[in-house]
Order: C-alpha cells, then sequence, then structure tokens
C-alpha cells in the first residue's frame, strides 16, 4: 500500500486578484446580438432553429469524438483525505501507464478543494506538477446558475417563470438553484430572449429610418443565409458596427432606469452563462478563461466560495 | 381385369373395414396374375391390386386420375358422403412446404453456437455481426413472406437488398427465430442486447420475462450474468488498448451516492467513480498494451465478487498549533 507523505497544510503560491463585473461588458454578445436581431426580423421566428441548434451549424469548430473508459469505482467516501489521496495516486497511475508527463484531472468543487490543498502540500511536488486539475465545466455552470437564481428569485423571475408556465411552482426551487440544470438553462434562455428582444425594440427606435431599414435587411439576409459561413461571418461584422452603438444604449438607460440597469445585469449574467457554454462545446480557451474571469467576482457576492477560488 | 383394379383400388376411398387379407389371398387364388401394393403414405388406407402385366407407368398413369378424387375422410365419414378434393394440389403444396422448410432448417445451423469471448464485444453487437444469426436463406423467406421484397428471388443464397429499416426488422426476425429455434441456448446479438437495455431502462424483471417468453429477449437469468461477465472484464481489463500512448488524456472524478433506504438512514453508499477521456485523433496508432487480462469468464457467474478498495494513505505529520 503506498503513502503519501504531507506534513502541513500549503496554499498556492500566488494568487491574482479579480476584477470587478461591473468594470467591462459580458464577452462573446455578437453572436447572441446577431441571433436575436434574425429572430426579430422574420415573420415565423420559428424558422431560425433554437439557440443550441443554431450555433450547432454556425459553428465551424468540429470537435474530434472522443473515446471513454469507465475506471474501477473507490468504494470510500469522496471528501475523506485518504479518498482524495487515492484519487491522485489513480490519476498519476494512468499518466505513467499512458506515458504522459501530465494529465489533466477534472472535479467538482467539493473535490477539487481538497485535491488543492493535497497538491499543494505534495513535498515532492509530483501531483503539483504532473496532475492539472480542472473545475468541470458542469459543475461551475451549476454553481453558476445557483448565483443567477440567488440574485434574481425573489426579484421577479420566480414570477415570471411560473406566470409564463416556463416552471412549474413545484420545479422552482430545484431550477433556481441550478440543480436541474436542463430546466433552468431552458428557462434562462428563454427569458434571455424574450427580454433580448425588448430591449432591441427600445434600441431600434432611436435609431434613424435609413439605419432601422438598413439593419432589418442585415437581419434578414442574415436569417435567410446563416447556414452559409461566409456570409455568416461577414454579416456578423457588419452588425458588430450596431452591437456597439447598442452597448452605449443600454449603458444610456441603466443610468436613468434603476429597473433597467437591473434587468440588464441579467442580460448580461445569462449573456456570460451562454458564451460560457459556447467556448466549452467549441474548444474555445481563451473565452473559456474570459467567462470564468467575468464570473469569479459573481462566486464571491453570492457566497460561492469553492467556485470563487 | 380392369373392374376388377378399380373395385380394388376404389377400396381406399371408403375405409373399408371388412377383412380385407382375406379378400386378397381369396382373389390371388382365383386369379394368380393379380398383385397388390401396399402404399406406406397414409391418405392410402387400402391395397392397390393390378395385373402382372401392367407396368408400374401404365399403373400411374392409369392411377393419378383417380388419386385426383382422393382425400382424408373424417371419422364419421360415412361411405356416401366422399368429400371430393384435389390430391395433387394439396400434397404439391405439402411438398414444396416440406421442401422450403428442410432447406431453411439445414441454414440455421450455419449460425454460431456461442461468441468468441464471453462476455461478447463491441463488435458482437454490430449489424454485420448480427447477420451472422439470419441466414440467406431464412433472410430471403422472411423478406419474402412479409412482402418486403417484390421481385422474385433470382439466387436464393444470394441475400436480397432491403432499405436499412426494413433490413433491421428482418434481421430482428431472424435472430427470434434463430433464439426460438435453439430453444434459447443460442443467444444472438438481439436478444442479449434487448434483455440488458430493458434490465438498465426499467429494472423490472417482470418485463425481461415476459418479453423473453415470447422469443425477443434473452432471460434475466442471462442477461444478469452478461452485465456481471461485463463488470469482470472491465474490472480485470485495465486500460483499454484502444487508448493511445502519449495522447493527451484527461481523467473526470466525481462522487456517486446510491440512495439505498436503510431503516436508520445511515449506512448508505457513498462512492467515488471516474472516467478517463482522450480524444480520438487521426495519426499514427500506439495501442496501449499494458495490463491486458486474458483470464476467461464463466458465463454462469451471476453476481460480481465484492472487491477491497485499498486507499492510499495520507499521513499528515504532527499537527502544528496556532501561533
Amino acid at each position: 500500500m503506498a503513502s503519501a507523505p504531507h506534513n502541513r497544510k500549503q496554499g498556492p503560491s500566488q494568487v491574482r486578484p479579480a476584477s470587478l463585473p461591473e468594470a467591462k461588458p459580458p464577452p462573446g454578445q455578437l453572436s447572441e446580438f446577431t441571433y436575436v436581431n434574425m429572430k426579430n426580423a422574420v415573420q415565423d421566428a420559428t424558422i431560425i432553429p433554437p439557440w443550441t441548434d443554431f450555433q450547432k451549424e454556425t459553428s465551424s469548430n468540429v470537435q474530434p469524438m472522443t473515446r471513454i473508459h469507465y475506471l474501477p469505482l473507490i468504494l470510500a467516501p469522496a471528501t475523506e483525505a485518504d479518498t482524495i489521496a487515492t484519487i491522485l495516486h489513480r490519476t498519476l497511475q494512468i499518466a505513467d501507464q499512458l506515458k504522459l508527463d501530465r494529465i489533466v484531472a477534472v472535479f467538482d468543487l467539493a473535490i477539487y478543494a481538497k485535491i488543492q490543498e493535497q497538491r499543494w502540500s505534495d513535498r515532492h511536488k509530483v501531483y503539483l506538477d504532473r496532475i492539472i486539475p480542472r473545475l468541470g465545466e458542469f459543475h461551475t455552470t451549476m454553481s453558476y446558475l445557483g448565483v443567477i437564481g440567488k440574485r434574481f428569485g425573489d426579484g421577479g423571475l420566480a414570477a415570471i417563470w411560473t406566470e409564463a408556465d416556463l416552471v412549474a411552482p413545484g420545479s422552482l426551487n430545484a431550477t433556481l438553484s441550478g440543480k436541474q440544470y436542463n430546466r433552468a438553462m431552458r428557462s434562462h434562455k428563454v427569458l434571455f430572449e424574450a427580454l433580448y428582444r425588448l430591449q432591441l425594440q427600445g434600441f431600434i427606435s432611436t435609431l434613424s429610418e435609413d439605419e432601422q431599414s438598413q439593419l432589418l435587411s442585415l437581419s434578414e439576409l442574415l436569417s435567410a443565409n446563416y447556414r452559409d459561413s461566409d456570409q455568416y461571418e461577414q454579416g456578423s461584422q457588419t452588425m458588430s458596427q450596431y452591437l456597439a452603438r447598442f452597448q452605449h444604449h443600454k449603458s444610456q438607460q441603466s443610468d436613468s432606469n434603476p429597473t433597467y440597469r437591473y434587468w440588464n445585469s441579467y442580460m448580461e449574467m445569462v449573456q456570460t452563462l451562454l458564451t460560457f457554454t459556447r467556448a466549452s462545446r467549441t474548444n474555445n480557451w481563451d473565452l473559456h478563461l474570459e467567462c470564468v474571469d467575468w464570473m469569479i467576482p459573481w462566486y464571491f457576492a453570492y457566497d460561492r466560495s469553492h467556485y470563487s477560488r | 381385369m380392369w373392374d376388377i383394379f378399380f373395385l380394388c383400388s376404389s377400396c381406399f376411398y371408403v375405409n373399408i373395414v371388412y377383412r380385407d387379407n382375406r379378400l386378397k389371398d381369396n382373389l390371388q387364388e382365383k386369379i394368380p396374375q393379380l398383385r397388390f401394393y401396399k402404399p406406406t403414405h397414409s391418405q392410402f388406407a387400402s391395397l392397390i391390386c393390378y395385373s402382372s402385366q401392367l407396368t408400374v407407368e401404365d399403373l400411374i398413369e392409369r392411377l393419378s386420375p383417380q388419386l385426383d378424387n382422393v382425400t382424408t375422410t373424417d371419422d364419421d365419414t360415412t361411405d356416401d358422403d366422399i368429400p371430393p378434393a384435389n390430391l395433387s394440389l394439396s400434397s404439391g403444396i405439402k411438398l414444396e412446404f416440406r421442401h422450403v422448410s428442410d432447406l431453411v432448417n439445414r441454414s440455421l445451423s450455419s449460425v454460431p453456437k456461442q461468441y468468441k469471448t464471453w462476455p461478447p464485444v463491441l463488435e458482437d453487437f454490430s449489424l454485420d455481426s448480427c447477420m451472422k444469426y439470419s441466414p440467406t436463406e431464412l433472410y430471403n423467406l422472411i423478406a419474402c413472406i412479409t412482402g418486403l421484397m417484390k421481385d422474385v428471388v433470382a439466387d436464393p443464397y444470394v441475400r436480397v437488398d432491403l432499405p436499412h429499416d426494413q433490413h433491421l426488422k428482418v434481421a430482428s426476425i431472424c435472430q427470434d427465430i434463430i433464439y426460438i429455434w435453439s430453444k434459447g441456448r443460442i443467444q444472438p446479438p438481439k436478444t442479449l442486447a434487448l434483455g440488458l437495455t430493458l434490465r438498465h431502462l426499467t429494472g423490472n424483471k417482470r418485463v425481461n420475462d415476459i418479453l423473453s417468453a415470447l422469443g425477443h429477449a434473452a432471460s434475466y437469468q442471462i442477461s444478469l450474468g452478461l452485465e456481471t461477465a461485463l463488470a469482470m472484464s472491465q474490472h480485470e481489463q485495465g486500460l483499454p488498448p484502444e487508448f493511445q500512448l502519449t495522447d493527451a488524456a484527461a481523467v473526470c472524478w466525481d462522487n456517486i451516492d446510491f440512495s439505498n433506504e436503510t431503516v436508520s438512514g445511515g449506512g448508505t453508499a457513498h462512492y467515488v467513480n471516474g472516467i478517463l477521456l482522450q480524444p480520438i485523433t487521426q495519426g499514427p496508432v500506439t495501442p496501449n498494451t499494458a495490463s491486458q487480462s486474458s483470464a476467461k469468464i464463466s458465463k454462469s457467474v451471476r453476481k460480481l465478487p465484492r472487491t477491497v478498495t485499498w486507499l492510499v494513505l495520507l499521513i499528515i505529520g504532527n499537527k502544528v498549533p496556532a501561533k
């Protein structure tokens, strides 16, 4: 039986301070701006597929298939120190068998925190050098859904969802807390799109008639040809000019109207949630980091201490 | 002579019950040229009597119009109530039926009696492997009688081409027939996969029993055995050979809790499970041959022996009090 000697608890060597959430706009907004404009332009919005299918059809980044192997169960509770040591030991064994210098290990928040403690305390720095621990995107998203639910649940979100029959009253708490992942994602997507359309209507009314017709014709053109990657790319670039003005419009409205500001923060949080999902599925590491960077202050603000670390 | 012949030949129409042995002796005594023949077919309950001067060809030629009127008779049929029927058509159909069933039956013996390894591997459940359990003659016959094949078969030994969805259905029926034909001893891939899928989806033994009794799925015991064998092979295998050396890989660990209903609420199962992931890349293949087990797994094992998980001990050392 092998043993992993550790003497005392050790923290990480460097901690980088996180920036405040209000300091910068959420990343990756152009895709959703284009998407909602397209849906706004067509008579029958159902001809544009739902968000996930739309992302699939417009994404050119096709990920390779993955082979999966189920590892033997560890018949011990996950949060005990010996179990954590066993997880690290077995992970390293797999890396040795596959002749890998480093191996990525993905955990949920409860195990991740304890894994990090043991990695930092490892005298020989084998675990520190060879195992790259990562928080799973699924659990990160679940926790973030909980943050959104906590911030907006009593602020009208619960009432909107139940009134609109998006969520049954019996499922409301689990959906708000993010435990019912699929239901929460769907409900947020629907409300996000509905509010986005209202924001867009307000924005379009501030444009001149020429600009309005130009934006409308661009959106119609994109909705007809979005499956053509070149045309979609080109149209999105043109759309980015309007996005900058839309941002400006939103900040103006937020300054003058507290309710607008409150729900605009919901839009920004869900925007980041969608961008984070897109980044994970398209293997976009920079966008992924940008999203995590944007999300971290919210974890701190809503007592999700494991993820905020 | 012909009168006598027809007199005798008419005997089998009516199931005469008087002592025909005596009649035969009497006739032979009086007319030595007479010959008697007793057909083995149960249709002919009496003797055929003919002259020794008659050749076999003549006899058949003369007899065939009479045979056309021969049929089986019920027990309560009287001499006057003889239902006319078409014997040649009936016997022809029976002969064809017999011939086809013999042909198909012979083809069934060509199917594999067992899998190369137990438990069967992924390749054994591919459609190509399933076709080993669908002999061509049987497949064509099913396609023919279900009306999926419109044209006449040019060659019964060449499998007909069907659209994919129909192909799946016919292959499925063929595997059901193999399962019934072998009295459940041969379990084609469909029956194993369906049994195990039902077990995983419903966890209901009765559903499995019903479909097994109807000949669609392997029995519940076989499903348990397959599941156990799969778990044992997974446990003994180590890393599968498909995982490439030096290709980036990731492991995911998560807690898995089973909500066992214990009396006290305590003692429930809280374990850790993990998966290993590796992207499938194109390029030179370096298969991992690290720890392959060649141990044979018995088909009769229904329960996985509990293994002890040795944990790595975490040695923290002396506690340092806060300053």
